[in-house]
């Protein structure tokens, strides 16, 4: 029995059909094919399929997509606005947060949060605030320091965190994957 | 894995023993029970529905009694495997009467799993364990109190 | 050797160009991947460690809805060429057919024993669920020292006391012990790890009916060795094979071997005729993915009184699983090869017995065979400086391989190619404040607090590697420098880089030696039809051996640009130079000159050159070395125990490590940054558990303990820098170093802040309850010290008496 959900996601309206077990992150990687959520574990602990609904962060593996009804949700692809990278993505970037990037997506809608909360967080407050998402790779140091370099700058006004832009209309639905 | 623990009916000792030997009270003790078929004395086949955390799966196995020392002691066997892994345990139990309306029942059992059910499940498998047990024991109590009551 | 750099990228801290795809979610992972008419494959695996298979059932399965097919071990069998290779070494009984769904028995939990193609992930999953297997339980083998016993149940019928093979490498130290002064032995275990590459494995496979050749789409860190493994699996010819490994999510060894689900993927999508995809959750990739690590190792030291060592003597039990990996035994042979680590000792006896257990098999993970030898060492000299009444530093400081000393023959197997280790150990120990924190530490337990110092100095052995030092094959890579018609550079490399950056490096080096900027650069990997053959990218060889063909390639593009440029300005090739972007005339003034970009839409449009110079500017060379290449450094540490709750807390971490030339420091940071935090969280966390039945009880990332940002200090990093000659570009590799070194650091810390409580050692992984328990029960609580001096005078017997 498929249930239709209405949501937002990137400043898009969608309107799908979905099984009702279909968990958010495979709703956004197969029906909306929005690849950059990546899935890392089965057990909600990597955090690699982080997003942001309604300006919280979630792992988007302990959602199902139904529960999104009305929900607006920012991933990954929804973050560089015309072009321009957000400071935390331009924070990993510069700090070299990221190796073979497949936890990135997840770990910088993590720190979208952490820096909303906080501005200016400590190195510890940095590392509590990232505790939820593992990463195999950095050992994390550049990732604080990422972060930092991100509260930094956004704190000299450069990009704002992006509010979603008006919504749109779903232009092209994409045949959903199984 | 080792559980263990006791459980007290409020009935003497003939009666729980009874209750305890007696397939149809078995059969509805054990949760998500869904086949139960005789095979044989005390042996039964059966198919199980169980979750332990985030793993649910049908278990198609066996359950059999045996050592039984009438009053006093007997042997539970069960083995069972599914998509989720496999269990199989044997349990102790012990009955003690502690006069003519109280009797312990004490029971001590080892269990292996396998597959999923013990990479996936084997932190919350003890209390599931423990839960279940406790769940039996309470079936077969309300089964001995109805079979009493409609005495 | 590189030129003068006036561009200036190569040593410069140059952002990755690998980034802004993949901070903005637009990598491109295996599993993002969904050609159409995808369909979906799921593993059934098999809950028992050791069983016979008696039947399978697949008929309900194969009437589920969705279903397109199901296979079994005797299905596949005959689709199959070949077994899953392992490569042997030593005195190798023979290789157990390592099927990739398991025919008479299943041997580990986790062996595949029927798969199932779907339309759905979900459908092909509720069909896996309906096969009936019936399965005849075995006894379990997991204890690799009971498993060599007669008597043991076997994994493979035909291989006696389950030993895969013997390996046994250096001299005889009989007369070593026989005269030895002071002597310590231990037996230390190194525990099972699970790699837990962020990116779980998947494998995407296209059957193309047109030609009958497929095109397998994978997380690999090596898809040329997996093309012509793979080609002997199903039984397609190499040049019908084309494996792409697009961005891969991490390996750290785990992506190396070729394994069944790939195998699998290929055979059900000619079956199926549609594109067959798999994706390894990360529950599966537990027990389905390698394992690393898993050795017991025996070890003495012998040594004069005043603290000269004398002879090492180990023998290391390794743990192969259940079946040979690619590279199983090849572990063991790198941790032997190197175990004298920097020291100048004389004597050294090492031997490996490689156990068949039912396990998860074993492979490299970060490090390979290096981290035990290093472990083991550092610890033991830890030992012997306790029980000689030195400091350890200086008992390292004693024994050192001189600078002049190089190339150093370690005895085992060895030359070493360059080093100065007290310069990094005086650079290290200032860094840190040795003296300073000693003084510290004294304080402190004279109010009770347990502070401990730990150090490791190590050289290890890596850029894989020359030709005639490997085991089977040459080792090489390859790279092709193509000058395109505008003058922009296109660069495919062998390597696989998935993490390591060398879409950065490498570009670097081609914008600094044809001086264009770095945007004009292009470098490609991953994918067998657009590269020449390549080894990929394991063992620290990235830049060491890619980049080295790849400075090669480059010569020869030069060259043939100065044939060109020597046309077009009609001088003598020998008297073209090239500086500064331009190509000129050796010593003519005027300034006629012919830029790099120029030279680059000549050799492709003018017509003059026809007759004389052959169109195109493109070269494809390889480079083997002559050598391996030896990193080095020292690494110090200060912990802090917690009396009330057994924490380890890293105070303070310095490294000083020894890369040979930076091309990117940046980069190389970053390399050692995440290298230590695996080594230290094998210290601290990590550990693979086995429950009596040959279960994995530490199978989800809920078990097993991967460490977080919280639990890790800030690393102080610094170098020195000793080139070396064995690469074109003077690097030593770094993607290993920090995982080798950091282990044994934090033991010894820890030990040695529970001095004061007669702890001697602490059997990894040093959790805070086994940690706790030493502090509230005493030493005697610590199994590994304690229980074990008996066994470890057992095995020695008594020619050290």
């Amino acid at each position: 029995m498929k249930k239709t959900v209405k949501l937002t996601v990137n400043g898009t309206t969608y309107e799908r059909d979905v099984e009702p077990r279909t968990l958010l992150v495979h709703f956004l990687r197969d029906n909306l094919g929005l690849t950059g959520t990546h899935i890392g574990c089965d057990t909600s602990q990597c955090g690699a399929c982080t997003v942001l609904v309604n300006g919280q962060s979630l792992k988007s593996c302990t959602a199902f997509a139904v529960q999104m009804q009305g929900a607006e949700i920012t991933t990954i692809e929804g973050l560089a606005k015309e072009g321009e990278l957000h400071p935390i993505q331009q924070g990993f970037w510069e700090m070299h947060g990221l190796q073979c990037g497949y936890c990135t997506p997840g770990m910088i809608m993590q720190s979208v949060q952490l820096l909303d909360r906080n501005a200016n967080p400590s190195e510890e407050e940095i590392r509590h605030g990232i505790e939820g998402n593992l990463c195999r790779c950095t050992g994390y140091q550049n990732i604080v320091k990422s972060i930092q370099w991100a509260a930094q700058h956004k704190n000299q006004g450069a990009t704002e965190v992006p509010e979603a832009d008006a919504p749109q209309v779903d232009p092209k639905p994409i045949s959903p994957v199984p | 894995m080792e559980i263990s623990g006791d459980y007290t009916f409020k009935a003497p000792v003939e009666k729980v023993w009874a209750i305890l030997m007696n397939s149809e009270a078995l059969k509805n003790s054990l949760p998500g029970c869904e086949k139960f078929e005789e095979i044989g004395p005390d042996s039964y086949d059966m198919t199980m529905k169980v979750g332990v955390g985030p793993i649910k799966g049908t278990y198609t196995g066996r359950i059999s009694m045996a050592d039984k020392d009438e009053l006093k002691h007997y042997k539970l066997l069960v083995s069972g495997q599914g998509s989720a892994g496999f269990l199989n345990g044997e349990g102790l139990f012990d009955l003690t009467s502690k006069g003519p309306e109280e009797t312990v029942v004490n029971y001590k059992g080892r269990a292996n799993v396998g597959g999923t059910l013990a990479g996936l499940g084997a932190r919350m498998l003890a209390p599931v364990a423990k839960k279940m047990g406790n769940d039996f024991f309470k079936s077969m109590d309300k089964q001995l109190q109805a079979e009493t009551e409609s005495v | 050797m590189l030129t003068a750099n006036p561009t200036g990228y190569v040593g410069s801290r140059i952002k990755r160009r690998e980034d802004p795809r993949l901070v903005t979610g637009n990598g491109n992972f295996t599993d993002d991947l969904t050609p159409v008419g995808t369909v979906y494959l799921h593993m059934l695996r098999s809950p028992y460690a050791h069983a016979k298979i008696g039947s399978i059932n697949t008929a309900a399965a194969k009437a589920m809805p969705g279903v397109l097919a199901v296979f079994t071990g005797e299905d596949l069998k005959k689709d199959l060429a070949g077994p899953i290779p392992g490569v042997p070494y030593g005195t190798v009984q023979t290789v157990p057919a390592y099927y990739p769904i398991a025919t008479d028995k299943v041997r580990f939990v986790g062996n595949i024993v029927a798969a199932v193609v779907a339309e759905t992930r979900g459908q092909a999953r509720d069909a896996a669920e309906a096969i009936e297997v019936q399965y005849d339980v075995l006894p379990v083998v997991l204890d690799m020292e009971k498993a060599v016993k007669d008597g043991s149940p076997l994994l493979h019928d035909e291989i006696a006391n389950n030993i895969c093979t013997e390996i046994e490498l250096g001299n005889d130290v009989t007369e070593a012990f026989n005269t030895a002064e002071v002597t310590v032995e231990h037996r230390f275990v190194n525990q099972r790890l699970v790699p837990n590459a962020l990116e779980n494995r998947v494998a995407l496979a296209e059957f193309h009916q047109g030609d009958e050749s497929v095109t397998l789409t994978v997380t690999s860190q090596n898809p040329h060795i997996l093309r012509t493994l793979l080609s002997g699996e199903i039984g397609i010819a190499e040049h019908k094979i084309r494996v792409v490994a697009p961005d891969v999510g991490g390996g750290f060894g785990s992506k190396i071997a070729t394994y069944a689900e790939e195998v699998i993927a290929c055979i059900a999508s000619r079956k199926v005729k549609k594109p067959v995809k798999w994706t390894e959750t990360r529950s599966e990739s537990f027990v389905a993915t390698i394992h690393g690590r898993d050795n017991i190792d025996y070890i003495r030291m012998s040594a004069t009184k005043d603290g000269k060592i004398t002879g090492l003597d180990i023998t290391a039990y390794a743990n192969m699983g259940a079946y040979m990996s690619l590279l199983g035994p090849t572990v063991p042979v790198l941790c032997g090869v190197i175990v004298p680590g920097p020291y100048a000792i004389p004597n050294v006896h090492f031997k490996a017995i490689c156990v068949y257990t039912n396990t998860t098999p074993t492979d490299a993970y970060r490090g390979a065979g290096r981290p035990e030898a290093t472990y083991m060492l550092e610890r033991t000299m830890n030992m012997m400086a306790e029980k000689l009444g030195m400091d350890p530093m200086e008992l390292r400081r004693k024994n050192f391989i001189q600078p002049d000393q190089f190339p150093y023959f370690n005895i085992v197997a060895l030359n070493y190619d360059s080093g100065n280790y007290e310069a990094a150990m005086d650079k290290a120990l200032e860094i840190f404040g040795y003296n300073e924190m000693r003084k510290t530490q004294e304080e402190a337990r004279k109010n009770g607090k347990y502070i401990g110092i730990g150090q490791s100095t190590y050289v290890e052995v890596c850029g894989l590697g020359p030709g005639s030092g490997m085991t089977i094959s040459r080792g090489y890579d390859c790279a092709v420098v193509r000058a395109e018609l505008t003058g922009k550079v296109t660069v495919f490399t062998g390597v696989a880089p998935h993490g390591q950056g060398q879409e950065t490096t490498f570009a670097q080096i081609v914008a600094d030696e044809f001086n264009v900027p770095i945007e004009d650069v292009t470098i490609k990997h991953g994918d067998t039809e657009m590269t020449p053959y390549g080894m990929g990218t394991y063992g620290s060889r990235g830049t060491a051996v890619g980049g080295g063909a790849l400075m090669l390639a480059i010569g020869s593009v030069k060259d043939k640009a100065k044939k060109i440029a020597a046309f077009q300005m009609e001088a003598n090739e020998e008297d073209i130079v090239f500086e500064g972007g331009k190509f000129s005339v050796k010593g003519a003034s005027g300034g006629k000159s012919i830029s790099f970009q120029e030279v680059c839409l000549k050799a492709y449009i003018d017509p003059k050159m026809a007759p004389v110079i052959e169109p195109g500017l493109e070269a494809t060379r390889y480079f083997e070395p002559g050598n391996f290449v030896y990193p080095f450094g020292t690494h110090l540490a200060a912990v802090e125990v917690d009396a009330e709750t057994g924490n380890v807390k890293i105070l303070k971490y310095v490294c000083v490590d020894d890369c040979g030339k930076q091309l990117n420091p940046m980069i190389v940071e970053g390399q050692i940054h995440g290298g230590l935090t695996q080594g230290i969280a094998q210290a601290l966390y990590e550990e693979a558990v086995y429950d009596d039945n040959g279960q994995l009880v530490s199978g989800t990332l809920m078990d097993y303990a991967l460490p977080t940002a919280a639990e890790l200090p800030h690393y102080t990093l610094d170098h020195t820098v000793t080139p070396t000659t064995v690469n074109p570009l003077g690097v030593k590799g770094i993607g290993e170093a920090g995982t080798i070194a950091s282990t044994p650091v934090i033991v010894n810390a820890v030990v040695d802040a529970l001095k004061p409580l007669g702890v001697k050692d602490i059997q990894m992984p040093l959790r805070p309850e086994k940690v706790w328990k030493i502090i509230h029960n005493g030493a005697s609580a610590n199994g590994s010290a304690g229980a074990d001096a008996s066994v470890v005078e057992q095995h020695f017997g008594e020619d050290n008496k």
